[in-house]
């Protein structure tokens, strides 16, 4: 059998294989145990399609983090090896919790680089995030999102729309 | 006495942040509902509702308000008890805003005829705090409007639970020579004995 013949299949498992990790919510806080979290060993990088995974709270075990992308790939380290939870994603959509579990803050961006056990995400290039429940938005050029933190810090012109009054609004008096 | 000195000067800029603070269901209001900011750089903490930012800041609410300054830092808590069902969330009110570096802050208004008044207050520093519900201009605080300017040396406060003004150190108000034009404040007769 041609090597060409068995990566296909090897492919589609670790695909299969990411996608239970999404479903199931692997992964514990600071030190994510699915299998896509650790890149796989060798100097070929096979590209999951359709990768995700979901950070819990190694206490209280609930949903953090849900990192999904269309398209992942480990990074390729210089020694030839490849560098453990270092994934270059395309595609991302990454979604936050509150502590009810209900969904907080989602980022896309259509290229970058996640670090899933420090929960980190970042690109020199765009992305937008928002919140449903206040309704506000952001989008600009290179992020960096650290996720156990909560923090989003942008580099490059940054748009946010808020759906807010600047001050608090009075009764008007008679 | 301040206030009744600078009412008619700065009516319109009064006017505007009386706008600002009462959030009527009207066309403007839904306008203020909408904040956008913009710049080079941001550091958002978006759990904690605080936002850094910096580099050729904006901070403008369509047809209401435009502020421009090097730094911003704003606060704007989530309101944890609000759900999602609300399409204005109480709780998301800004608690406190702190521009500083060239500060320019436009304030819009509807005049006579369609046009704009438009208020331009500039300073150092502009601060806001919702406890208070002051704002605070410092830096060689200056309000212009379209009769004339007034100039502080300290702070000039506005204070928008009691709407008024006050200042914090001296100040000065310049007007405009133009607004003396046609009136009869200085063309009125007078009782004094007719020169022979």
């Amino acid at each position: 059998m041609s090597l060409s013949r068995l990566r296909s299949p090897l492919v589609s498992l670790l695909g299969l294989l990411a996608h239970g990790a999404l479903a199931e919510g692997a992964g514990t806080n600071g030190a994510p145990g699915a299998l896509p979290a650790t890149a796989p060993s060798g100097a070929a990088a096979a590209t999951i399609r359709q990768w995700g995974i979901s950070l819990r709270d190694s206490v209280t075990g609930r949903l953090q983090l849900r990192f999904s992308s269309t398209e992942a790939t480990p990074v390729a380290s210089g020694k030839g090896g490849l560098v453990p939870a270092l994934w270059d994603v395309t595609g991302l959509r990454l979604e936050s919790f509150r502590p009810d579990e209900t969904s907080d803050f989602i980022i896309e961006s259509p290229s970058c680089r996640v670090n899933v056990a420090q929960h980190d995400v970042g690109s020199p290039g765009t992305f937008t995030a928002r919140r449903e429940t206040d309704g506000i938005a952001v989008n600009g050029r290179g992020f960096q999102f650290e996720g156990a933190e909560r923090r989003l810090t942008v580099t490059n012109s940054v748009h946010i729309e808020l759906r807010t009054r600047l001050f608090q609004p009075k009764t008007a008096t008679p | 006495m301040i206030r009744r000195v600078l009412a008619p000067l700065f009516g319109p800029f009064l006017a505007s942040v009386l706008a600002l603070s009462l959030g009527s269901g009207s066309a403007q209001a839904q306008q203020q509902d909408k904040i956008l900011l913009s710049a080079t750089n941001c550091v958002l903490e978006l759990e904690k509702g605080v936002y850094h930012l910096w580099d050729h800041v904006r901070v403008e609410s369509p047809g209401v308000l435009l502020i421009t300054c090097d730094d911003l830092r704003a606060s704007l808590p989530q309101d944890k008890a609000s759900g999602a069902a609300s399409p204005l969330p109480t709780g998301g009110k800004l608690q406190s805003l702190i521009a500083s570096g060239g500060v320019a802050i436009e304030l819009y208004q509807p005049g006579a005829n369609g046009s704009t008044n438009v208020v331009r207050a500039f300073g150092k520093q502009a601060e806001y705090g919702s406890q208070e519900e002051i704002l605070i201009l410092t830096g060689e605080p200056r309000i212009e409007t379209a009769s004339g300017s007034m100039i502080g040396t300290e702070a000039l406060i506005y204070d928008l639970k009691s709407r008024t003004m006050r200042n914090r150190g001296s100040y000065r108000i310049e007007l405009r020579s133009d607004i003396l034009k046609g009136s009869t404040l200085f063309n009125r007769g007078t009782n004094a004995p007719k020169s022979r």
